[in-house]
């Protein structure tokens, strides 16, 4: 779709310059107006990360879901708190990896319990994991599950893990709206 | 149709022989549906915050930092924007939790804090009260930096990278080695606040650039003492300032002097003005009061005798 649209902008670049060269020529004066080639990507910031709407209103969406990109800092932040992308922070790639790694991690683990999406917060070398749980799983279960990801992955990033946990006893509790 | 049909006018004769398999054709009795699930309610205990008296401590509730715990915090706490709508509660808000908090640094807490640590603190050295002194007891400052991140590891590059800064006069530098100390250093010398700054980062770690930079400071010292038997071909022109020791003019008013057989000594005060008035003219600008305090010297030196 992006290159199609790319192709199009081409040719009706072309197109318009061709005009004027034959406009210029008809009319017997030399170009003095080039048009500039851009190479920018598109953003697509208008139909990005939107959830899909449906006729009678029936697709349930979070708050984390409603608002898109480039609402964040402005009316929702970030999932991932680090300073890797600050300026001159260090590690970005290597943070970005391990930030994906553990969510796919949590989504297997707590397969089914996890409401909306996780943040992960990083101070200093800790990496804590905060996010809404569905309560059905007996409270031991939900403290063993907690205690193997912290095991494992503070194993696997080489760095202490700290998870907190906040429980909801309805599937939806995190739903605002329906579109 | 047709065949369901018939079956059901024929019921009788298959139900009364029940040798008869059912027709794999008919189609099968409906089960029954598979029962629900019931759903697990478990006793949650109501919020902490109901519970809470009001003359509590809170730095039990909340000692460190942790993330937003609505039942814990006894405040209504809104977060969130949607059109239409009212703000979002505390409770089952993931905004709240993204953001820091400070509810462990209320002022009793810090309070609380800065006692714990106020028994490694150890008094001020005396003899250090003002800048003045800092800077005569300890000459050099040296800037490193640290940096901290969110990340596994503490190493930065960034963190080798040293300063070191000392005022030029603090060194024991005569005429001809400061000028050339001052040649030497280049931009590293501030001629505004007579300031030396040297920054090293060659070396990988901090202290290996310390070193370096003590290295280089002594090297330059040394290195602006010694006289090259070029800089013996510096001639008067070339002077950064004037030298009246070394000048023609005190060679010519002496031997003046000599002539008109005149002790050099008894003229010493006035020697001393003309020097101070010839250095005036030439190092700074020549303008109407400088050319007169000159004329003034020359003719005290040459002709109060006469007069």
């Amino acid at each position: 779709m992006l290159l199609n649209s790319c192709v199009g902008r081409f040719v009706n670049l072309q197109l318009s310059v061709c005009s004027s060269i034959k406009g210029s020529l008809q009319s017997g004066s030399t170009i003095s107006w080039v048009r500039n080639f851009q190479t920018t990507s598109c953003l697509h910031k208008v139909v990005v990360a939107r959830p899909k709407k449906t006729k009678r209103r029936t697709n349930p969406v979070t708050y984390e879901e409603i608002h898109p990109p480039h609402f964040i800092a402005v009316r929702k932040g970030f999932n991932s708190l680090n300073t890797s992308n600050l300026l001159a922070g260090t590690r970005s790639g290597e943070t970005a990896i391990e930030d994906m790694f553990i969510r796919k991690f949590i989504e297997g683990t707590w397969h089914r319990l996890l409401l909306g999406k996780l943040i992960i917060k990083r101070r200093a070398n800790l990496i804590i994991l905060s996010g809404f749980f569905h309560q059905s799983l007996a409270p031991s279960k939900f403290y063993f599950l907690q205690g193997y990801t912290e095991e494992i992955l503070a194993y696997v990033l080489k760095c202490p893990v700290k998870m907190e946990i906040m429980t909801c006893s309805d599937r939806k509790a995190l739903v605002v709206t329906h579109v | 149709m047709n065949l369901s049909r018939f079956c059901v006018s024929n019921a009788a004769s298959f139900h009364e022989d029940e040798d008869y398999e059912r027709m794999p054709f008919l189609p099968q009795p409906k089960k029954p549906a598979r029962p629900k699930r019931a759903a697990i309610y478990r006793n949650v205990m109501p919020p902490r915050y109901l519970q809470m008296a009001t003359n509590q401590n809170w730095n039990d509730v909340w000692p460190a930092a942790k993330s937003f715990n609505p039942s814990s915090v006894p405040l209504p706490v809104f977060m969130g924007w949607l059109k239409g709508q009212p703000r979002l509660g505390k409770f089952n808000n993931p905004e709240l939790v993204k953001i820091p908090n400070f509810f462990h640094l209320t002022p009793p807490n810090i309070k609380k804090q800065c006692m714990a640590l106020k028994k490694f603190c150890s008094p001020w050295p005396e003899g250090l009260e003002t800048d003045e002194k800092i800077e005569k007891h300890f000459p050099v400052e040296i800037v490193t930096r640290d940096y901290c991140h969110a990340s596994p590891t503490i190493r930065d590059p960034r963190a080798r990278t040293i300063t070191m800064r000392f005022k030029l006069s603090q060194l024991e530098l005569d005429d001809h080695s400061r000028d050339k100390i001052i040649r030497l250093l280049g931009k590293r010398y501030n001629p505004l606040n007579d300031l030396v700054t040297i920054e090293t980062s060659s070396c990988p770690f901090k202290k290996q650039n310390i070193d370096y930079a003590f290295y280089l400071l002594t090297v330059v010292y040394y290195e602006s003492w010694k006289t090259e038997s070029w800089e013996e071909l510096k001639e008067p022109q070339d002077w950064e300032r004037f030298f009246f020791e070394k000048s023609s003019s005190r060679k010519k008013i002496l031997d003046f002097l000599k002539t008109v057989d005149i002790n050099a000594e008894t003229k010493k005060e006035d020697i001393k003005e003309y020097e101070e008035a010839i250095k005036d003219i030439v190092d700074n600008q020549e303008n109407d009061e400088t050319v007169d305090a000159y004329g003034r010297s020359v003719a005290k030196l040459l002709f109060s005798q006469v007069k």
